[in-house]
């Protein structure tokens, strides 16, 4: 072996060990910096002054300035109940309690190319304020590409995946110093094309 | 064997190098850039409400859907920044970044306490050598200290509805973010 095949092989594998380890820490894949609940998944120091640099690279790179979880929590899902990936050519719903939260508010967002994504309606979100309750305060959303009766949550039309993002304003103490407590919606599957 | 180790070793230095090019210098320069974006997106030290949805998506990426934001991109080098705004009545929070992308203060309007927020941004220490934090209310108003001499503030209102959402944008304008007439001190 030649030494510049030897050092372009030394190059390319000590390169792709850095980057690829860093890379799965910072998607939150391997590591203990976020915390999961069901399908719901949240970075545990986001906005936090103290945050870890892993933490502060997964925002930096989505481009987000994160506030800490005393303002604003926010959880994620991209995956059904079951674990399979959530997709539009599918129903779903979501069965919640009340939110320990001062506002909050759910979200479709598409995977990926959202400019190209498109709805049946301009609403794309949920919110404290306008999701209609039980007598209990309990609430029911259903996620589907085409029109439901109850809170209908459009889904995007062209069968794209989507994730799911649900963000608590002002949530309890209890809830920002032990998120595990949390009791969040179940995400279940219905039927699908 | 020798030589095993050798390679062995520069593989691992070379891996740990790239681990913290990847984690730590490619994110600060993207968060430091994203802030950039943000500053020179609208009029220094002047509140400007981002009523294009088009537009807020660009400049302020994952925020909450159902919120109004306005932004003031502020340079205090010569003089202090002063904030002015009512408090619309939901929930209303300034939030103050660094250029570096560091959230230095947050306020709600249940912390605010009345129906008013005043404040004023100057250059200084945020916290003294014991630690205590220098930010402290001064005739109605917050003192707050940054050691940066740009940064930007994001006000954000949360809106029930598209109804409300003109309410809140509105409630925003009335917002005033200007140079404060005379420099205060310290204190």
């Amino acid at each position: 072996m030649t030494p510049f095949i030897r050092i372009t092989i030394f190059v390319l594998v000590g390169c792709a060990i850095g980057y690829f380890s860093a890379h799965y820490v910072i998607s939150g894949q391997i590591g203990d910096l976020t915390m999961e609940s069901g399908s719901w998944k949240l970075w545990k120091k986001a906005g936090h002054p103290d945050a870890d640099p892993y933490t502060k690279a997964h925002f930096s790179l989505l481009r987000e300035l994160p506030l800490s979880s005393f303002e604003q929590m926010t959880f994620s899902a991209d995956t059904d109940f079951n674990g399979g990936s959530l997709s539009s050519v599918c129903t779903y719903t979501l069965d919640s309690a009340p939110l320990p939260a001062r506002a909050w508010e759910l979200s479709v967002q598409p995977r990926s190319n959202p400019a190209l994504a498109t709805f049946t309606s301009q609403r794309t979100t949920f919110n404290a304020s306008n999701v209609v309750r039980n007598s209990q305060g309990n609430f029911r959303l259903v996620l589907s590409d085409s029109a439901r009766p109850g809170n209908w949550l459009p889904l995007p039309i062209n069968g794209a995946e989507f994730k799911l993002v649900l963000t608590l304003i002002n949530a309890g103490r209890k809830i920002i110093e032990d998120p595990a407590t949390l009791k969040l919606p179940e995400i279940r599957v219905g039927s699908c094309r | 064997m020798r030589r095993f180790i050798f390679w062995s070793l520069a593989i691992v230095l070379l891996a740990a190098a790239a681990h913290i090019v990847t984690s730590v210098f490619f994110p600060r320069l993207e968060r430091e850039d994203t802030v950039a974006q943000l500053m020179g997106a609208t009029k220094l030290n002047t509140i400007t409400v981002l009523e294009d949805e088009d537009k807020l998506k660009t400049v302020l990426r994952g925020v909450p859907t159902d919120m109004a934001f306005a932004i003031c991109p502020y340079d205090i080098s010569e003089k202090p920044i002063s904030i002015s705004a009512p408090l619309p009545g939901t929930y209303w929070a300034i939030s103050i970044f660094e250029p570096s992308g560091h959230n230095i203060y947050t306020l709600n309007d249940t912390q605010v306490g009345t129906d008013h927020f005043a404040a004023l941004i100057m250059q200084g220490e945020a916290k003294t050598a014991a630690g205590e934090d220098t930010s402290k209310r001064r005739g109605g108003g917050i003192v707050i200290h940054t050691t940066q001499p740009r940064g930007v503030v994001v006000i954000r209102a949360f809106v029930d509805d598209r109804a409300s959402r003109k309410n809140a944008l509105a409630s925003l304008a009335s917002t005033e973010c200007k140079p404060a007439l005379s420099t205060a001190s310290a204190g």
